[in-house]
């Protein structure tokens, strides 16, 4: 037993947030910097420092890691809205790595060097967040037709990992490129305006056998895991970031003759958000532990208590964030909106605290059962 | 990072539950209970607290040199977890053992170790705390209660107040005043006190849910012998900040969760059993959702815990953190039991005694023990003060004009 990461990591995870500094800095968002040129300016970066390696594994190119150390690489993509395209094409590895078999090695070595965009097709209108009331689907010809919401970065993706009913009615992968026939990609306008999203439409495109990924229904599950457990990292990151502009802030700011921030009304207010960031870790690190290691079960669990916490967190922590920076804070200026906005988006896109709170307390059940 | 136990953990467990099986009466938990007088009770307690030490699992992280076992926070924790698995009895000489204790390992003397720690291992001397005064709580530094040199001793005069088990106790750690002159936290210094001396009187306050836990006490002409003075003299308050890192950190926090969990536990079986209008209360949503988030909160309560403990073992001492963790158990666990009562509707407000109560009425009992969880050890303003300027470095309020 022991929760905690290794130092080697925690310096990684410095290397991470120095060169997303230097690289990446909000006021590019803020100046009006259009985020599908800085992403294609920071992607080379990234590369060179191996984090789309991170979790192939070594006899592919890559740094061998698991969601465990990916949880503190995470955590800084939330603090810097590095767009969710780089996510989405981590998590890929994940489960290409997992599930695809020797089908996809050449995808890994591409993968790891960063030579291969990925974009993650999940959720759709009037979809929810149970794979299993998911429209997009595959006829018994191979035919898939469907439409898929807030792909990040599809239009410049060189594969979409797509979510769909396999011929059978079970929950697959399929693996396209993006310009086979029947496939449309139009750019959306989401709330999240430090990343690109895009509608991808698929009307009898033609899948092959071998476009499927293996795993079936696990694969899914362990794609939608991965990217809930991701977004409950990056809000742990959001989260951290937020509170510190908000101390610096209410450290400076002066009214009735000193800092706003010696008034117990604020400063109980940091103490609180201290306290909510400090359990989201806790449950965010956890999820990444289980998602490396964990049974099936304890897996669902966990990611779904992260998830839960991290989205009463989020909206807790971006709420007051933008509060206790008074006027200021709802000025585009100063640019608290960016964060806002990419929080609430993770916290509603990877699953609502409903919906994670009926997966724990469903696991809960099935658990108290199973001891008596 | 692992979640699993080694195989020395797991031995560990083992060897805790088939102990336990064997020290509890038969059907202990569903058929047998602590008693319900309170004085019965505490002396039941300690009879189990003696139990525990003659089985050697008295202070199982304590240093083997003062009679413990020298064993992990994680081996600690599993303890825990099986006693709280067991239903095992909680003990009463808590401040000793967690308190007491462990401040005298970081600031007592050898010869003072020597004294105290075997005694408190056995239960043979039960400890109370004697911090707060009627006038100083929240601003416990500006504690008035006066000790003065007087040869070879230190006369004690004042009084404290909130001196939970006094009246069982044969120990104390106080807190007070050598230095009248002295800015208020620089004049405190840190004693201990035969509670049997002369001159001390213990009066029960008798607290919201009609128990009696807690006293005023009172200190008139006591004499104390300088030998019990802990750490220097007039350094108090920075020993004090040790205990209270300790009252607030995560090995009482994870004992804490293990018990919320049991209740919670206990709430969802209940109410997979009970009916509201048409329907099982179990299948109701807005109830499941309710029930989810304390699941969330108390098992993310233990993964706080974890993390502490993995600080711990790498050498990282407690300090002001461990009011994240107080200030977050406290909040969590007292909205769990707020729900609780709501979730079982008319029959959830019956209490002990009363042949429909739910649960023998603990829900109710919980919910109204559970005010005291955000005023003990500090209240949760005190909390966001020390996380506010201690943790996160904002400015003390200012003295305006």
């Amino acid at each position: 037993m022991n929760f905690d990461f290794d130092d080697e990591h925690y310096m990684f995870q410095e290397t991470v947030r120095d060169t997303l500094a230097a690289e990446f800095p909000i006021d590019l968002l803020r100046d009006g910097g259009d985020p599908v040129e800085l992403d294609a300016a920071l992607w080379p970066t990234l590369a060179q420092i191996g984090l789309f390696g991170l979790m192939v594994p070594e006899d592919h190119g890559g740094l061998g890691l698991s969601p465990i150390e990916f949880a503190l690489i995470s955590e800084e993509f939330g603090a810097a809205l590095v767009p969710l395209t780089v996510t989405d094409t981590i998590v890929s590895s994940l489960i290409l790595a997992r599930f695809g078999g020797a089908a996809q090695v050449e995808n890994l070595e591409k993968l790891a060097l960063g030579s291969l965009r990925v974009a993650c097709a999940v959720y759709e209108k009037d979809g929810g967040y149970d794979p299993a009331a998911f429209a997009t689907a595959l006829d018994d010809q191979g035919r898939l037709t469907g439409r898929k919401l807030l792909v990040a970065g599809a239009a410049r993706a060189d594969l979409l990992l797509i979510v769909a009913k396999d011929s059978a009615g079970e929950p697959a992968l399929a693996l396209v490129e993006p310009d086979r026939a029947g496939i449309s990609i139009v750019r959306e306008n989401a709330l999240d305006i430090s990343g690109d999203y895009y509608r991808v439409e698929c009307a009898d495109v033609a899948v092959a056998p071998g476009d499927m990924i293996g795993g079936g229904g696990e694969a899914v599950a362990c794609l939608l895991d991965m990217l809930a457990t991701a977004a409950a990292q990056s809000i742990a990151g959001i989260g951290a970031r937020m509170l510190d502009t908000t101390v610096a802030y209410v450290k400076e700011r002066e009214q009735f003759g000193q800092p706003v921030g010696a008034f117990q009304a604020i400063k109980h207010r940091c103490a609180d958000m201290a306290v909510d960031i400090n359990t989201a870790r806790s449950g965010a690190y956890y999820a990444g532990w289980a998602m490396a290691a964990g049974e099936p079960d304890e897996r669902v669990r966990a990611v779904s208590m992260a998830k839960a916490k991290a989205n009463r967190m989020a909206v807790h922590i971006l709420r007051e964030a933008i509060q206790l920076h008074g006027g200021m804070g709802y000025t585009w200026e100063m640019a608290l909106h960016f964060h806002f906005r990419r929080g609430r988006f993770l916290e509603t896109l990877y699953g609502s605290t409903e919906f994670h709170n009926e997966r724990v307390l469903a696991g809960t059940l099935a658990q108290l059962a199973a001891e008596r | 990072m692992d979640f699993n136990y080694s195989p020395e953990e797991q031995a560990f467990r083992s060897e805790v539950r088939a102990w336990l099986a064997d020290a509890l009466p038969e059907g202990w938990g569903r058929t047998v209970f602590e008693p319900e007088d309170e004085e019965e009770r505490a002396q039941f307690r300690i009879s189990w607290e003696r139990k525990l030490f003659e089985g050697g699992w008295s202070g199982i992280s304590w240093p083997q040199k003062y009679g413990g076992r020298g064993a992990t926070l994680i081996e600690q924790g599993i303890f825990a977890e099986e006693c709280a698995r067991a239903q095992a009895p909680e003990g009463i000489n808590v401040i000793g053992r967690n308190l007491a204790a462990t401040t005298l390992m970081h600031h007592g003397t050898e010869e003072q170790r020597e004294r105290y720690l075997p005694k408190i291992l056995a239960a043979e001397e039960i400890w109370c705390q004697c911090f707060s005064e009627p006038n100083a709580g929240s601003d416990l530094a500006s504690s008035r209660c006066r000790a003065e040199a007087d040869g070879d001793d230190f006369v004690i005069n004042g009084q404290k107040i909130w001196t939970s088990y006094a009246q069982y106790s044969h120990l104390g750690i106080l807190l007070a005043r050598t230095d009248q002159d002295a800015p208020k936290h620089k004049g405190l210094s840190f004693f201990v006190v035969d509670m049997d001396s002369p001159g001390i009187s213990v009066r029960p306050l008798t607290q919201i849910t009609g128990e009696q836990e807690f006293n005023e006490t009172f200190f008139e002409d006591v004499r104390i012998p300088k030998a019990n003075l802990v750490g220097d003299l007039n350094d108090g308050w920075r020993i004090a900040m040790t205990t209270l890192s300790y009252e607030r950190g995560a090995e009482d926090a994870l004992a804490r969760q293990i018990r919320f969990k049991q209740e919670l536990d206990l709430l969802i079986e209940n109410l997979q059993d009970a009916r509201q209008g048409g329907q099982k209360s179990i299948d109701d949503p807005a109830i499941r959702q309710r029930l989810a988030q304390s699941i969330v909160d108390l098992e993310l309560m233990r993964m706080n815990c974890l993390r502490e403990f993995s600080k711990a073992i790498k050498g990282e001492k407690p300090g002001p953190e461990s009011s994240l963790m107080k200030l977050y158990w406290s909040h969590v666990a007292q909205e769990m039991f707020d729900m609780s009562i709501e979730v079982l509707g008319p029959e959830g407000l019956l209490m002990q005694g009363d042949s429909d109560a739910v649960a023998r009425g603990r829900f109710p009992l919980s919910c109204m023990q559970s005010r005291a969880f955000t005023i003990y050890s500090g209240t949760s303003e005190i909390q966001r003060n020390i996380i506010s300027e201690r943790v996160l470095g904002l400015p003390k309020e200012g003295k305006r004009a």
